[in-house]
């Protein structure tokens, strides 16, 4: 089955890429000049970035509505859909779906008396782990039940908008600044909602000598906002990173413009999907791990 | 396609948008209090349950484990005991199997004594009177026979004494 879906995503990109390639003039040395460069590479910056549009070529785009901006004081802000914006519904529909379906008979039956489906074992494996790995040790036995329906909505949240980056036609949302700055703003919010006494001792009344107050007491205060900073720019970072990589093997074709540069790109963009397996499961981790961290270096209330 | 263009430049990846955050935030929140309510809290409610009820079973289990050492040992006691008791039962109903044959066989033997001797006295009296009978009959008998072939002093005392000297001494032999 997964020969199956790597075989779709090459044969997605052959497609997709075909049109254009059959489209641009024979190559000749001389006209290869740095703005047509430009030009051919241009669809992976466009297969990036936020736009109005979705593009399902060669199917069809479907172009998105534009709404009036709403005016807050003297800002202007923008809440017509882009193409990330209706890509984080489908995702949010689809984990509610997959997530709903899983719960439906733990409703039914709140005892946990019957054998689990394979969806609900699906689901128990990762609470149990996003439970016993990351919320118990992490936050610790007093705090984590609070938090944990949190770490696992993070955690799944971000676990399918990565995978979604992989699949024919799809993209992955958390490729996009803004995506994971609002959800590093959730992180930030829910540490600094539910920060115990501690937390603000140590940013200001940090256990150094008098003297390094005016060093410290920055630092710290840097530190509540580099926290979050980094868990955006992190996850933003490595699923960008991975598409660009991948585009752009792919993309050699078409600036080299011959088809034994296939044979090369081709399997070194697979190998790079596979890798990007990976890195989807483990940004997740990561992100749903490092809330964890944050969320019990707030809440914990012994001094240290 | 330089880097600046990738990364600054208007619709460029680190272009802020207000309202994609504005959505991802909001939706966000949406999806974990729903998946908090409806997902979440029933699947880890089952998972607890499940885990008290495991832990709660193994503790009867072991339990019931050693209830079951516990009847074990009470049973085997009670073995031993009935066996110690059917030893002493059988070993005095042997004793006394033996004591009843004993006396048996001793009571059997004298009374088979008893009737041997009854019998033996019983045949030493017929054969007496046997004896007797035959020793008057064989007196008639020899009187007349002698009688015949003497033909004279058959009625003589001495000769009656005579013949019964004889007899005496036939039977004497």
């Amino acid at each position: 089955m997964i020969r199956g879906v790597f075989s779709v995503v090459l044969l997605s990109f052959f497609l997709a890429g075909t049109p254009r390639f059959a489209s641009s003039e024979p190559a000749s040395s001389d006209s290869l000049t740095v703005e047509k460069k430009e030009g051919k590479a241009d669809f992976i910056i466009h297969h990036i970035v936020d736009g109005d549009k979705i593009d399902f070529e060669p199917f069809g785009t479907i172009v998105l509505p534009k709404w009036e901006p709403i005016q807050i004081g003297s800002f202007q802000v923008d809440l017509s859909p882009t193409k990330h914006t209706v890509f984080l519904w489908f995702n949010t529909f689809l984990i509610l779906l997959l997530a709903l379906t899983a719960a439906s008979a733990y409703r039914k039956n709140s005892s946990g008396n019957f054998i689990p489906s394979t969806i609900g074992n699906l689901f128990e494996i990762m609470i149990e782990f996003i439970r016993d790995d990351i919320a118990k040790p992490m936050i610790g036995e007093h705090h984590y039940r609070k938090f944990l329906p949190f770490l696992l909505s993070a955690f799944l949240f971000v676990l399918v908008s990565n995978f979604m980056g992989l699949i024919p036609f799809g993209l992955s949302i958390t490729g996009n600044i803004n995506v994971t700055a609002a959800l590093a703003l959730v992180t930030f919010l829910t540490v600094h909602i539910y920060s115990g006494k501690s937390y603000w001792k140590h940013i200001f009344l940090p256990h150094v000598p008098w003297g390094l107050y005016p060093i410290m007491i920055p630092v710290e205060i840097l530190g509540m906002f580099t926290k979050p900073f980094a868990l955006a720019v992190r996850l933003f970072a490595n699923m960008t990173g991975g598409h660009l990589v991948i585009l752009t093997f792919i993309g050699l074709i078409f600036i080299l413009e011959s088809y034994y540069v296939a044979l090369l790109s081709v399997p070194l963009a697979l190998f790079i999907y596979l890798l990007e397996l990976l890195v989807c499961l483990i940004q997740a981790y990561v992100f749903t791990m490092l809330s964890g961290v944050f969320i019990g270096m707030a809440v914990q209330n012994e001094e240290h | 396609m330089n880097i600046p263009a990738l990364i600054l430049l208007e619709g460029g990846l680190l272009d802020p948008h207000v309202g994609t955050i504005f959505w991802v935030f909001v939706t966000f929140l949406l999806l974990v209090f729903i998946l908090q309510k409806f997902a979440w809290k029933p699947i880890i409610h089952a998972l607890e349950e499940r885990q008290a009820r495991i832990e709660e079973s193994f503790k009867k289990a072991e339990e019931s484990n050693k209830e079951a050492a516990r009847i074990m040992a009470q049973f085997d006691q009670i073995v031993a005991e009935a066996s110690e008791k059917a030893d002493v039962i059988v070993r005095s109903a042997r004793d006394s199997a033996e004591k009843i044959k004993a006396e048996t066989l001793h009571k059997t033997k004298e009374e088979a004594d008893k009737l041997i001797a009854t019998a033996k006295a019983e045949i030493d009296q017929q054969r007496n009177s046997m004896v007797l009978e035959l020793r008057q009959e064989m007196v008639g008998i020899i009187i007349s026979v002698a009688g015949k072939v003497i033909e004279t002093n058959l009625n003589d005392e001495k000769n009656r004494t005579l013949v019964n000297n004889a007899i005496q001494n036939l039977s004497g032999k």
